[in-house]
């Protein structure tokens, strides 16, 4: 091979006229050899580099679902022990929050007012209120560009106020979420949450009222910046919200 | 220069500067192609990387896809949702719901969603199946997959019935046409019990199979629900100690 060709044969013996002329032709066709065999390898490099780029974009899909999936479970955490600065600070800065009746809420201000408004003002864990909020089952999906993301997410809710008779609930129903990456964080652009119900401990969904559900879920003296974006009532009226993905086998 | 003594002296300086010339391209070409082989060398390392890089995000995606499947089917069944449950088997798949037996085929399992919760949820109804907890595991080969979950359910008539129910599956999928289906849906019910006066006070007894509805095959595994024990198997051995546990699959 002439990638092997040994340079110091040339110094111990004077070539014979046979070898001579095997050495000029040889050295007339490598640099065609060489440069078919940089062909090659540029090919070679820009196959891996092609392959390396379709791999980085897959594994930024499976790190937005991850960072996504976080984002919604920070967000149960942050709401459970109304850390209202917290749950604002994971919104994008033109964002909507909507919770069952609540009407839709737009921007970090507004939607600081509502968060506030549940709690009487103040932020973090009250005594004697429990406020739990349960995130589970994301169904979430990056588009394609990797900029814009919707999720499916349920909430199983348990609230309570210590002592006061049926002061406890559970709560639950789905949410179909919107999210934006800005400067490579993922944030909630869009938060809806469909009440299923909000019933009281004692009998649990053997009788759920609407009233309930209002009762939990909108703010108190202040005003949302839209009204409800889809008129529902909770159960026992059946409602389906809409599902943001197409049956995952189907398609449809 | 052994060869020196053969040759005249211009001979010999051609000879030398034919030969000198050859020195000194085959030390220009041997210095470009000392570099070749490595650049092969490392080309080929790095391809070799990707190959196993590549193997590792698809089953990363796999895993991702199977719970996006899993996640899905509930909430259809929230919405009693039998076409689409349905259509998330593949061909031969089979279901086994609690004690109803062992369904057959994606037509025969639409049947037996259609019997369990009707086509489409109506008012006055609740059927939340709030699906939790997965442990899934792709084959090796990427074309199998197994997965446990856990599924707590809350089941209503308003006025009527509110029932809570709890149980695990054990499940598997198949890879079809880089799809991701269940090929095998095998639901344990651990309780059902009314909300009022709840599961420490009251049972809803496990099903048989329907005479309305028989089954394409019995019942895989004899066992009673809650007050009643019973232990299903794992499909997954125990990750720190690598043991088995459960019953036979």
């Amino acid at each position: 091979m002439i990638a092997r060709a040994d340079p110091r044969q040339g110094r111990t013996r004077v070539l014979a006229p046979a070898a001579r002329a095997t050495a000029v032709v040889a050295l007339l066709l490598a640099p065609g050899a060489l440069l078919h065999a940089q062909d090659d390898l540029a090919a070679r490099v820009a196959g891996v580099q092609a392959r390396l780029a379709a791999i980085e974009q897959r594994a930024d899909r499976v790190a937005d679902v991850n960072a996504i999936e976080n984002l919604q479970r920070s967000y149960g955490y942050y709401l459970d022990k109304m850390l209202w600065e917290h749950v604002v600070d994971l919104f994008s800065d033109a964002a909507t929050m909507e919770i069952g009746t609540s009407g839709v809420y737009v921007g970090k201000d507004s939607i600081r007012r509502y968060l506030y408004s549940l709690s009487g003002g103040v932020e973090g864990p009250l005594e004697g209120v429990l406020y739990d909020h349960f995130q589970l089952q994301p169904v979430v999906t990056v588009a394609d560009d990797g900029r814009t993301a919707k999720g499916r997410w349920r909430a199983l809710i348990m609230t309570g106020t210590y002592g006061s008779g049926s002061g406890g609930n559970w709560g639950e129903g789905p949410y179909e979420n919107e999210y934006v990456k800005e400067n490579g964080v993922w944030k909630i652009s869009k938060l809806h949450w469909y009440a299923t119900f909000y019933v009281p401990y004692e009998g649990g969904w053997l009788n759920s009222s609407p009233d309930a559900v209002r009762a939990y879920s909108e703010g108190r003296g202040v005003t949302p910046d839209r009204p409800q974006s889809e008129q529902y009532a909770p159960y026992p009226a059946a409602f389906v919200p809409p599902f943001h993905y197409p049956n995952p086998v189907s398609g449809r | 220069m052994g060869k020196r003594s053969y040759m005249s002296r211009g001979r010999r300086a051609a000879a030398l500067a034919i030969g000198g010339s050859i020195v000194v391209g085959a030390a220009l070409f041997g210095g470009l192609l000392a570099q070749e082989p490595d650049s092969v060398t490392r080309v080929a390392a790095l391809e070799a990387k990707l190959t196993a890089l590549e193997r590792e995000i698809v089953l990363l995606e796999d895993t991702k896809a199977i719970k996006r499947l899993q996640r899905a089917y509930g909430y259809y069944a929230d919405k009693k949702l039998a076409g689409e449950i349905g259509a998330l088997f593949a061909e031969n798949g089979t279901a086994e719901i609690g004690g109803l037996g062992v369904f057959v085929g994606k037509s025969r399992i639409t049947e037996l969603y259609d019997f369990l919760l009707g086509d489409g949820l109506a008012d006055g109804e609740l059927a939340n199946h709030i699906i939790l907890q997965g442990v899934v595991d792709v084959a090796p080969d990427g074309n199998t997959a197994k997965g446990r979950w856990r599924a707590l359910i809350q089941l209503g008539q308003h006025g009527e019935t509110a029932v809570w129910s709890e149980g695990p599956y054990e499940n598997e999928y198949v890879k079809e046409d880089g799809v991701w289906k269940f090929s095998k849906l095998h639901w344990y019910m651990t309780v059902a019990a009314p909300y009022d006066p709840g599961w420490h006070r009251a049972q809803i007894p496990l099903a048989d199979p329907s005479p309305e509805l028989p089954p394409d095959r019995p019942p895989s595994e004899t066992y009673q629900s809650y007050p009643s024990a019973y232990l299903p198997m794992y499909h997954y051995d125990n990750p720190v100690s690598g043991r088995k546990a459960g019953g036979t699959p």
